[in-house]
């Protein structure tokens, strides 16, 4: 099995190496990409198996890049998890509607989120 | 004071309050079995409440107003080690 | 490693401040400037969702605050005014120092709480204030949503919760949220450091009225006696209430930012026990009521209900089933899925699992309670296949979202090792395609969610509750996931570096420069001691190449190091408008090329005279609204900063329209001082005279204001400013304004040095106070008086001799004509008479270092090739 590629969008630095840490730990091989438009850039040059997307960034936000991905033919089979600081449920629906598969509040916990890209990815748990 | 200690019996009495908690803390810190009555007790403080949880002591002796207990004793007694052995 | 994080938050939240406060005050400019309240809104954003990986809550909280209030604006639902921007400014000042702190002392100070806790509730206070909403009503994010809250939006029961609640109330509570009166779960975990602020958690949870069930848990686990700090409020509450919402926020007003309110589904608050039992009536009762409940017909149901309920003996599994049964169908339009359910139970002796269990966001606030509250590790998988079963319900059949749904679940099961699971739901999957529907594929989710429990045991004892602070070691490597080296990690854009390491590749890259000086003695040597001219001009060769590659080298760290000047501008719009509304006046302050860029260390040397010419123009230069309307100028006053890059220099430049500089005051004032004596004063051009407020001891105002003058003049701007190269020029017209023009290298790191010799010795004199080097005949050379000059193409240029200056012996010297340095010093032209001209080098200045730190005239040393020591004059103090 190769490494499981994760690619996570979102516009904090420290966000960005809290995930690079902890997946990067688990054994996942992490891309950054600083928001929504590199993120799709990112994305559309292939080979990841779960995307990560932070919901409030810069440029383009996360439910419009989620469903951007979800308009992509290479990339309507790859997993999306959102992540964002609002655990209201409009926030969710609003993911989900936008086509993502998973929506997790911030701060993620450390070993959710692993638990979470192992699922998603079919790794084993 | 609301809280009055008898050799290995703490009584909470009336108000407990929040600087009750330490004086509470330091007698059920000493080794041995403990036994805290609270049959007298009317209120107490959040501080207090976590006290008696994380010290469990060993026999817990429930406050006689039901409104009290019913709002204390099922926390209390699912973190007591011998559950139920106060009720 | 959490110390490695915080060191990547702390700059980045600097960063994210500044640029939240420069934008707040666009923002207060101009009101309706989207980009600016979007640039602001996501900075204050990030800072929240990344301190939260901290143990910061205070500081998290403040800046929720913020960020909410930003988000009113944002929606126009509030209008930004100077006040709003005031608190604003000021939250953030505080986020500031807490930064600081934290950066000093790796936690917040022990007040954080109870600040937080009052500048919130003062940010808050202006939230809704402008939308009609009596004032002093509880405004928090889930009170402001637009909607009530959509029927799904959901709490997840704690199940200790629920068996808290005696099966009567249970059902009684079941029956009202039937009918549409909504249970709402509370989540409630206070601040740990409340009961300083005088909160009492379990006092006011039990002020929520309407209470069914409470359940307490230690948000941490109990650690031993001896070290339990009664002090830290270490409860959660889960609080079950048949309240309405308005009254649990009522209730729980001043701990709406640690608390959560949603509904609870009905559906999760079934409870059934009892016997079991058996017989046709069950089956026969299944199938009518099923018939009926296809057909809408609700009231044949009931009757139907009823009528078994009459006969089957109370203490039975199946009759509870049928009493939750009749509660469901008591609602004027029952839920015929809860209703299906129930029918279902009744009929087969058991409840099956709901489909769709709820979305993992019912999460408390802040700290994620650790309680038995919504964790949502418990059931992950099981949370992550109903949220694909949710959203294939709600989208219906299509393609493109059905591709990501497959990915997911078979993912997920293949995670699990459920190959027999696998293999149903790939069939599913090509049964929906083939039939454009996504029911199949809805069925196979339900199956699996019904079945065997989505876990492996040995999943479940691995995930022990986890310190946040320690994730680096709770997180074990993946089995197996990886068994490549990650080989296609796409390197970064760009990277942060510590400053300090910087500095040390500089430094390494100087220490090249100057050692790459020793091959030219060498090739010398070579020549003249071993006479070989083949091996210097080898030696030659190769010091040309390692010349041009440490050039190269250092030419790239420079750049490194620049920083846009930009990162000192960006101080000032807060600053000018603080002291501006302070002093009562109107300044327009204007910033332009902010992207010039310069060396750190001018860069960081120039903040303060910055701030001291801006502060002078506003204290003295520009006048009072009043004033300036009389003199017939605009009210407000215009403060241009302005950068820009001339050759080697940038030239920062402070122009103000103000009331300019009077020249006959200052020549008044320096009188007056005893800064000059009145025939120097009266002999001094208009220039000249502005030149004066340079003079040490000088300031223009009566009295030193506490915003210029602080004890020092315009004096210490020239200090500096020279100290590191540069000058500072002032030209002022009277009622007009003033403008005040610095200019200082665009690099310090690396000095460009002349090797003089005098005095017998070898001396370095920077290049760039060099203007020319000539050889003055010894006849050209008049004396007036005591002292020497010379005329250089019309102009008469003093000498002095640097032997002399350094109080060295003079050496005779029998040459027909002496080595003349024409200097530029302060302003003027100084010939300086040496011994001979030396090559010119870059080095690399050390200060001055034990005994000779006090001594006046050197700029500084440096190693020439050969080790030697070089001292390197500074003529400013010289001269």
């Amino acid at each position: 099995m190769s490494g499981k590629r994760i690619l996570v969008v979102e516009d904090g630095i420290t966000m960005r190496m809290f995930y690079q840490d902890v997946l990067g730990r688990a054994g996942f091989v992490v891309e950054e990409a600083a928001n929504g438009v590199e993120g799709l850039e990112k994305a559309l040059l292939g080979g990841f198996d779960l995307m990560i997307v932070d919901i409030n960034m810069p440029k383009m936000d996360g439910y419009e890049l989620v469903s951007r991905i979800r308009r992509e033919p290479s990339l309507q089979a790859t997993p999306v998890v959102t992540i964002s600081t609002e655990a209201k449920d409009a926030d969710a629906t609003r993911a989900y509607e936008a086509g993502a598969n998973f929506y997790i509040v911030k701060p993620a916990d450390p070993v959710l989120l692993v638990e979470t890209a192992r699922l998603l990815t079919g790794a084993p748990v | 004071m609301a809280i009055r200690i008898a050799r290995k019996i703490v009584h909470l009495e009336g108000r407990c309050t929040v600087e009750e908690a330490l004086p509470l803390l330091e007698a059920l810190r000493k080794p041995g079995a403990h036994k805290v009555v609270m049959t007298k007790c009317e209120g107490l403080h959040t501080a207090i409440l976590q006290v008696l949880a994380a010290a469990r002591p060993a026999t817990l002796v429930p406050p006689a107003d039901p409104a009290l207990a019913g709002l204390i004793m099922p926390f209390l007694q699912d973190s007591s080690p011998a559950s139920g052995g106060a009720a | 490693m959490s110390n490695l994080l915080l060191a990547r938050f702390i700059p980045e939240a600097r960063e994210l401040l500044q640029i939240s406060a420069s934008g707040l005050l666009k923002l207060e400019r101009n009101p309706s400037d989207e980009t600016a309240v979007n640039e602001v809104f996501r900075a204050v954003h990030t800072i929240k969702g990344s301190s939260g990986l901290f143990d910061a809550g205070a500081l998290t909280r403040l800046v929720h605050a913020a960020e909410d209030l930003l988000g009113e604006v944002r929606s126009d639902a509030l209008r930004i005014d100077s006040a709003l921007v005031d608190m604003l400014l000021d939250s953030l000042d505080q986020v500031g120092q807490w930064i600081d702190e934290l950066e000093r002392r790796d936690a917040l100070p022990a007040d954080a709480d109870a600040v937080a806790h009052r500048m919130a509730a003062q940010l808050r206070r202006r939230l809704g204030s402008q939308d009609g909403e009596a004032a002093g009503a509880p405004a928090d994010g889930a009170q402001r949503e637009a909607e009530p809250a959509p029927a799904d939006a959901v709490a997840t029961l704690p199940p200790a919760l629920l068996a808290r609640l005696p099966a009567s109330a249970c059902l009684a509570a079941f029956r009202r949220a039937c009918g549409g009166e909504a249970v709402h779960l509370v989540c409630y975990a206070p601040e740990p450091g409340c009961f300083f602020n005088g909160t009492d958690p379990l006092q006011a949870i039990r002020q929520v009225p309407g209470a069914l069930a409470l359940d307490i848990a230690a948000a941490e686990p109990w650690g031993t006696l001896e070290d339990l700090d009664p002090y830290q409020c270490n409860l959660h509450f889960a609080l079950l209430t048949e309240a309405p919402r308005a009254e649990i926020e009522l209730a729980m007003r001043y701990e709406l930012d640690r608390t959560t309110i949603a509904p609870v589904r009905p559906r999760d608050l079934v409870r059934i026990a009892g016997e079991p039992s058996d017989g046709p009536i069950w089956d026969d009762f299944r199938e009518t009521a099923s018939a009926f409940l296809a057909a809408g017909r609700y009231d044949e149901l009931r009757k139907a209900v009823a009528a078994l309920r009459s006969v089957a003996g109370p203490t039975l599994w199946r009759r509870q089933a049928l009493d939750w049964l009749d509660a469901a169908l008591s609602a004027p339009e029952p839920d015929p899925a809860l209703a299906a359910a129930l029918v279902a139970a009744a009929g087969s002796g058991r409840l099956d699992p709901p489909p769709g269990g709820p979305l993992p966001t019912a999460q408390a606030p802040a700290s994620q309670p650790a309680s038995q509250a919504a964790d949502p590790r418990r059931d992950l998988a099981h949370s992550v296949l109903a949220s694909q079963h949710r959203s294939l319900e709600r989208a219906g059949y299509d393609a493109e979202r059905l591709a990501s749904v497959g990915t997911v679940v078979e993912n997920v099961l293949l995670s699990l090792g459920r190959d027999a699971d696998r293999a149903a739901i790939q069939a599913a999957f090509a049964a929906a395609r083939e039939a454009r529907s996504v029911a199949p594929v809805l069925s196979a989710l339900a199956a699996v969610l019904a079945g065997a429990p989505l876990q492996r045991p040995e999943a479940a004892r691995a995930l022990p509750e986890t310190d946040l602070q320690e994730f680096a070691t709770e997180v074990a490597p993946g089995p197996a996931i990886g068994g490549k080296e990650p080989e296609a990690r796409i390197a970064a854009k760009s990277l942060k570096v510590d400053q300090a390491k910087i500095d040390l590749l500089m430094n390494l890259i100087g220490e090249l420069v100057v050692s790459k000086n020793a091959l030219p003695f060498l090739a010398k040597r070579a020549e003249e001691t071993y006479a070989s001219r083949e091996m210097s001009r080898e030696i030659k060769e190769q010091y040309a190449v390692i010349d041009r590659l440490a050039q190269e080298m250092q030419g790239t760290i420079m750049q490194v190091r620049m920083l846009p000047v930009a990162e000192i501008f960006d101080r000032f719009p807060r600053l000018v408008r603080d002291l501006a509304r302070k002093l009562g006046k109107r300044i327009d302050l204007v910033l332009e090329g902010e992207d010039t860029a310069a060396d750190k260390t001018i860069i960081e040397a120039l903040g303060d005279p910055l701030l001291h010419i801006v502060r002078n123009s506003l204290d003295h230069g520009i006048e009072a609204p009043d004033e300036r309307r009389a003199a017939g100028k605009s009210a407000t006053a215009r403060i241009l900063l302005r950068a820009r890059q001339e050759a080697d220099s940038v030239v920062i430049e402070v122009q103000d329209n103000g009331r300019g500089i009077d020249p006959a005051r200052i020549r008044g004032a320096a009188v007056a001082k005893g800064v000059v004596a009145q025939e120097e004063a009266d002999r001094l051009s208009d220039q000249e005279a502005i030149n004066l407020i340079y003079r040490p001891g000088f300031s223009t105002a009566a009295e030193i204001s506490d915003l210029s003058g602080r004890g020092v003049g315009m004096d210490v701007v020239l200090t500096t400013v020279e100290k590191l190269g540069g000058q500072v020029s002032v030209s002022s017209r009277l009622g007009e304004g003033t403008t005040t023009r610095l200019a200082l290298p665009l690099s310090m790191a690396v000095t460009r040095i002349m090797i003089v010799e005098a005095a017998g010795s070898l001396y370095g004199v920077p290049m760039d106070m060099i203007v020319e080097t000539v050889r003055v005949p010894r006849e050209r050379i008049r004396r007036i008086k005591k002292a020497e000059t010379f005329v250089l193409r019309e102009t008469i240029i003093p000498l002095l001799r640097l032997s002399r200056l350094l109080y060295l012996p003079e050496q005779p010297r029998g040459e027909a004509d002496a080595a003349v340095l024409v200097c530029q010093v302060g302003g003027r032209r100084v010939g300086l008479i040496i011994d001979n001209f030396r090559e010119g080098m870059d080095v690399i200045l050390k200060p001055l270092e034990g005994v000779l730190t006090g001594i006046d005239g050197y700029a500084g040393t440096t190693l020439l090739g050969d080790g030697r020591v070089l001292l390197v004059l500074d003529l400013r103090e010289l001269l």
